[in-house]
């Protein structure tokens, strides 16, 4: 939805032109910044499978509101030769704290015919006709529905794609998480010290890859070396090293992340020393094998609740044996000594959880966060880790700095395929 | 107990501060960030910093830092069962929850957030004595409690 300026002239009506021209401005700004995060992403090759090679960034694309009815991002549709390559999310808002907010691979997007598809579906199942607007909206930010409006009165707030109501927004007490289907304001609920500290982050990327898209562009001048929004690694690469690029992937239901979200779970660890057995059974759950922990620490030798124990250095294979005894060799699992970074980031590629263990614990590895940079200081490696501990808890760990940890073994888990 | 040199909380709070900054924590997003808590080894000396992250009466997560003030990880639990904040930090529910799991004990010192065994295992470790005079250290993780 356009921002619309009010009939007459007068100071009001520069002020809300001058706010116009800002907006327009910084999202033009916050464009060329997430081109040049793409470009940088695609010189380092940490994209994967996602080719982004030749495609075109299609800017003003479709504004995305926060529920307090601010602009949060816009999605861009990715073109190649006029076909569609996936997404990208350009930050309106500080408060995301980065220009490029998110991209995705492999989907058709088309914010207007959502919107239309909402109205239709308003009408059909809700009999709601008297909609004069509709804007997209993040009312659990990442996840969207449609606003439809009649003036400034919310009639119908419609989850995109199922095109269920959203539920009427609700007083959460202190502290309360929002349920899986509810509508909250991600820039609302930012504290007061975290909002500051994004904006200034949003502030400085914005300035450094403006920047950068400036100087490869020649500001889309004579001297232009590269076009605005196109998505070009050798025409970019001379002038990345001084960039920073972030590769990061967490267990899906399988390898095609758009289809499905994040699919692991964290199991805390009935006693105080069945961190092993804990650790199995979240990686048997990912493969749909409901153990308790009981069965499995005994599969293990630990004992029972009422007397458990852990597991010793000198069994530590034994977790071989028990993924694939309890799996009847469905799986076939390997065990690793002191495993590289790499390792961990190979399995989770392929959409494999690991057992990681540490001095005196055991945890289970779902994902990583690998930030390359030629700057030093920027460099971090670090894994998405599940951890049963504390008992009857456990925590998820995002994420837990590489450099500093100890790995002692790793265990892999694949399944035999014939 | 000895008190091994240490980094000052403020500056613990300060790199997990820079650490969430850097989007090192993503799931503690929008958390208010508590007064770091040493963790100790047994013998006094810090081996991390606790950095609690609540949300009202919620423990969200903690970020871990390193006695040399590096980011170690931050944490969080799942969201339908996040703990009582006061079960993690508050020192008096940390000492009545070792108390009943030890019927007849009686507190000998002041919890003391260590590790059991390693440090990987963080918990509150509880000096009592038992019904039968003997001194042990009783661990705390949240509402669970174990004798050392």
């Amino acid at each position: 939805m356009m921002a619309r300026l009010p009939a007459g002239g007068g100071r009001f009506t520069r002020a809300v032109a001058d706010m116009a021209v800002e907006f327009i401005t910084r999202t033009a700004r916050g464009t060329a910044a997430a081109v040049a995060h793409l470009n940088g992403l695609a010189v380092a090759g940490v994209l994967g499978h996602a080719d982004l090679e030749g495609a075109v960034v299609q800017p003003p694309g479709t504004p995305v509101h926060d529920l307090n009815g601010e602009v949060l991002f816009h999605r861009m549709r990715l073109e190649r030769g006029g076909l569609p390559v996936g997404y990208v999310d350009v930050a309106d808002h500080p408060g995301l704290g980065a220009p490029l907010v998110a991209m995705a691979h492999g989907v058709d997007w088309q914010g207007l015919r959502l919107v239309d598809a909402a109205r239709e579906a308003a009408a059909e199942r809700y009999g709601i006709r008297d909609v004069d607007a509709a804007r997209l909206v993040a009312y659990s930010f990442p996840k969207l529905a449609v606003q439809l409006l009649d003036g400034e009165r919310e009639v119908a707030m419609l989850e995109v794609g199922t095109w269920e109501p959203v539920p009427e927004r609700r007083d959460r007490d202190a502290g309360e998480p929002p349920s899986d289907f509810e509508r909250w304001s991600f820039l609302d609920e930012l504290a007061e010290e975290d909002r500051e500290r994004r904006q200034r982050s949003f502030e400085e990327t914005n300035e450094a890859l403006s920047s950068l898209h400036t100087q490869v562009t020649g500001g889309g001048g004579a001297a232009a070396l590269a076009t605005p929004y196109l998505i070009s690694p050798p025409q970019w690469a001379g002038f990345i090293p001084s960039f920073i690029f972030t590769l990061s992937r967490e267990l899906h239901f399988s390898t095609r992340d758009t289809d499905h979200h994040p699919c692991y779970e964290v199991r805390g660890q009935e006693t105080s020393v069945w961190c092993v057995g804990a650790s199995t059974q979240m990686v048997l759950d990912f493969y749909r094998y409901g153990y308790t922990q009981t069965r499995i620490a005994q599969q293990l030798g630990l004992g029972t609740v009422q007397n458990p124990n852990g597991l010793p250095y000198s069994r530590d294979g034994d977790v071989v044996t028990a993924l694939e005894t309890l799996t009847g060799n469905a799986l076939t699992a390997t065990m690793l000594t002191t495993p590289p970074f790499s390792s961990y980031t190979a399995e989770i590629q392929a959409n494999r959880p690991l057992i990681s263990f540490i001095p005196g614990h055991s945890r289970t590895v779902a994902g990583y966060d690998h930030v390359i940079s030629n700057q030093p200081a920027l460099n971090f490696e670090g894994l998405l880790v599940y951890d049963p501990w504390p008992p009857n808890a456990g925590v998820v760990t995002r994420w837990e700095n590489f450099a500093v940890q100890t790995y002692r073994r790793a265990f892999t888990a694949q399944v035999t395929l014939v | 107990m000895s008190q091994g040199p240490s980094p000052s909380a403020d500056a613990a709070r300060e790199a997990a501060l820079i650490a969430m900054a850097r989007g090192m924590a993503p799931d503690l997003t929008g958390g208010a960030v508590g007064a770091p808590v040493p963790v100790r080894h047994p013998d006094g000396s810090v081996e991390s910093w606790f950095v609690p992250v609540t949300r009202g009466d919620r423990l969200a997560g903690f970020v871990r830092i390193t006695a040399d003030l590096q980011f170690h990880s931050a944490s969080s639990f799942p969201a339908a069962a996040q703990p009582e904040a006061a079960t993690w930090l508050d020192a008096a529910r940390i000492s009545d929850t070792a108390l009943q799991s030890a019927p007849g004990a009686t507190l000998t010192g002041e919890p003391v957030l260590s590790y059991d065994r390693f440090p990987a295992r963080i918990a509150w470790a509880v000096p009592v004595r038992d019904v039968d005079g003997v001194d042990v250290t009783v661990y705390v993780a949240g509402a669970t409690a174990w004798r050392s």
